[in-house]
């Protein structure tokens, strides 16, 4: 692992996090970018080229847009209006211990498995606790990524055959950007017929 | 030759998303949707007698293996669509572009069912199983209420993040230097190279990502919350689908993996495979005791029979396999029969809640019958057929020395006699409770009674012979690699 590799796999994961935390959607929207930008790098340092650049166009482009798309929609009210420094930095701080910690104090685990799983762990955070629904789509589409990522890498390094990695790929993409978008579709129809997209507010039925 | 009957099922299933959105006249979608899917059932059935009776062989078409265990859930799925899309011109009204939206979205989930249960490597199963979780969720959606929402979001979210483990048993089968996911090659690689393969904690990673993945699809412990919800909030042709098959071609899935990875699984991977088998069985049928909404109830006793499914997985016997594949036939009949039922009681009185109900066996004696005789058959009552894939499974499990996971299996099925005789009793016998003269119970169309009835003859077929079934059976489980 070289110093750019450890470098890029700090800010990413604290992009991430950073992301999940941020409560205005155009900046949520704009972090998301940035994040695919930076998983997208990950790889193609790497050398996988094909599957970066879907990882790119899904998760760093159409995703974000369709956020800032559905945000539009939804008319949001007082604190989802800014950001809480305290939350923000927190993950910041939560962020760089996890991956400090999987990545030096587990012999076990790898740097290309510590990523996957920091990005996981961020990602199923964002799914379980926040019960804001865009933020549980930008939480499944960070969780999806780091399988991305993590498939990737242990492909290249296996040196697996490309047709099987374009295909494996193309498929984790594709049907992300299916749930993401059903997500979103159901958000939006919530919101139209309750008036919140927090789930912790919807939740009638015994969980 | 098999390959045309294939294009010509998913073809008639592609015609039907065309027709929902070119017919403009809300009562002929229905029908047309019927049709369509009746069509489909007669080439599925020709060529499960073709694969059955060896007139032609398993082929690969594109991503898909076409044998008998794959045509067999296919004629399933064809006949309980069928009877679904019938059913569901009663349900399904309203604005033309809500009802072309379901038939649409119905089509497609009927076409990613199939392809999941003919699918002939991983990443396609998966691509599949994924594709029919978006198109039931949009279904489970269509009531709009925000019941419907709620449920719809967590059986999405739930099923994603459990089957997005998939990539995790695919990402560790790179690294044992597998190049292929296709069940045939996976088999054969690890038979060739079982001795060499060192690597234990990379086959212990796959073994339980794919046992979680599809397993959170099927609705095991500790990933069924989901599934009472979700059933429970769908219109009820969707629950019979989603009840009576969905969670089978999860279990399809997993025996066809199960099967491709044989040569390297363990003992003690297979135990854990019993124990959650067992453990989903008894909450399963814990839980069904205590509802008192019709479909809840239903949506629990799914738990418990995946649990028997998952049981059978695990024994990994022929006999095991044998119960299981059977009780996957039975119970999508029995199942797919009973929410049919619940959507009429529905339709009927309005209410879901067996406490408001009573006394409507005189109303409805077609109703009571097969309430009677599906649910009983699904307790395991001899000599209904749901009897003969339960013994298999007691019997494999008997014989495999797991004596107490067999008694605790007996003790689930008297919980599921006894939870369905009291379902029974509350809603058809006694007194008459919300409806005190009758009269406001509405009179049952003929869409929603011809389905039930055909499915009641359909069980007491399956009853009456049920060595034609077991010998599909026994067909379909030979064709595996590793019997």
């Amino acid at each position: 692992m070289s110093e750019i590799t450890l470098a890029l796999i700090y800010i990413t994961v604290v992009v991430a996090a950073v992301t999940v935390e941020l409560t205005h959607f155009k900046r949520v929207a704009i972090t998301l970018t940035l994040y695919g930008i930076l998983t997208t790098l990950l790889t193609i340092l790497e050398g996988e080229i094909i599957g970066s650049i879907l990882n790119l166009i899904v998760v760093g482009i159409v995703i974000p847009l369709l956020i800032i798309k559905v945000a539009q929609k939804i008319d949001f009210k007082e604190k989802e209006k800014y950001f809480s420094t305290a939350t923000v930095v927190i993950a910041l701080v939560f962020a760089v211990g996890l991956v400090t910690v999987l990545l030096f104090a587990v012999p076990v685990v790898d740097w290309k498995l510590s990523i996957a799983l920091a990005l996981a762990g961020v990602g199923t955070y964002a799914l379980i606790l926040k019960g804001n629904l865009i933020k549980m789509a930008i939480g499944y589409t960070i969780y999806d990524s780091a399988l991305h990522v993590f498939f990737s890498l242990y492909a290249l390094q296996y040196e697996a055959p490309e047709l099987l990695m374009i295909l494996a790929l193309t498929v984790i993409d594709g049907l992300l950007l299916g749930i993401v978008v059903t997500i979103l579709y159901l958000a939006i129809n919530t919101y139209q017929k309750t008036g919140t997209i927090d789930s912790w507010s919807l939740r009638r039925l015994r969980w | 030759m098999t390959e045309l009957f294939i294009i010509a099922i998913f073809i008639l299933l592609l015609m039907g998303c065309a027709a929902s959105i070119f017919i403009k006249k809300v009562e002929y979608i229905g029908k047309v949707i019927t049709l369509l899917n009746l069509g489909a059932l007669v080439f599925s059935l020709i060529l499960l007698y073709q694969l059955n009776s060896k007139i032609a062989h398993p082929t690969y078409w594109f991503n898909l293996y076409i044998d008998t265990l794959g045509s067999f859930i296919t004629v399933l799925i064809l006949i309980l669509s069928t009877t679904a899309a019938y059913f569901s011109i009663p349900v399904i009204k309203g604005e033309l572009q809500r009802v072309q939206k379901y038939y649409f979205w119905y089509s497609l989930f009927i076409f990613a069912m199939i392809g999941t249960v003919m699918s002939a490597d991983i990443l396609s199963t998966y691509l599949y199983i994924e594709g029919a979780t978006i198109f039931s969720v949009l279904l489970v959606a269509h009531e709009n209420t925000s019941e419907a929402f709620e449920a719809s979001l967590k059986y999405l979210i739930i099923c994603s993040f459990g089957t997005a483990m998939i990539i995790i048993a695919l990402t560790y089968m790179v690294t044992l230097n597998i190049t292929s996911f296709s069940y045939n090659d996976i088999y054969s690689f690890l038979q060739a190279n079982k001795n060499t393969i060192t690597n234990v904690m990379a086959i212990k990673i796959i073994f339980l990502s794919i046992f979680f993945g599809f397993g959170a699809k099927a609705g095991i412990i500790p990933f069924y919350t989901w599934l009472p919800d979700a059933y429970s909030e769908a219109p009820a042709p969707i629950s019979a689908i989603l009840g009576g098959i969905m969670t089978e071609t999860a279990a399809i899935a997993l025996i066809r993996t199960f099967d491709a990875f044989s040569p390297i699984l363990t003992q003690d991977l297979y135990l854990i495979v019993i124990v959650i088998g067992t453990a989903t069985m008894i909450l399963g049928a814990l839980f069904a005791l205590v509802q008192t909404d019709i479909k809840r109830l239903l949506s629990y006793s799914c738990i418990d029979e995946i649990g028997y499914i998952i049981l059978g997985i695990g024994i990994a016997t022929q006999i095991g396999l044998y119960g299981s594949v059977f009780d996957i036939f039975n119970h999508g009949l029995l199942k797919s029969t009973l929410f049919l039922i619940s959507g009429a009681l529905l339709f009927a009185t309005g209410t879901r809640d067996m406490k408001k109900m009573g006394g409507l066996v005189k109303k409805m004696p077609l109703l009571a019958t097969t309430f009677l005789v599906a649910g009983l058959s699904m307790g395991g009552v001899p000599p209904l057929n749901g009897f003969y894939s339960k013994f298999l499974i007691y019997d494999a499990s008997f014989k495999a020395g797991y004596i107490w996971v067999t008694i605790l299996a007996i003790v689930a099925s008297l919980i599921a006699v006894g939870y369905f005789v009291r379902a029974a009793h509350m809603i058809f016998f006694g007194e008459p409770k919300v409806m005190a003269n009758g009269d406001d119970i509405k009179k049952l169309p003929k869409e929603m009674t011809i389905p039930i009835a055909i499915l009641l003859l359909l069980i007491a077929v399956a009853s009456a012979f049920p060595e034609i079934f077991l010998a599909i059976v026994v067909e379909a489980v030979s064709g595996l690699n590793s019997f």
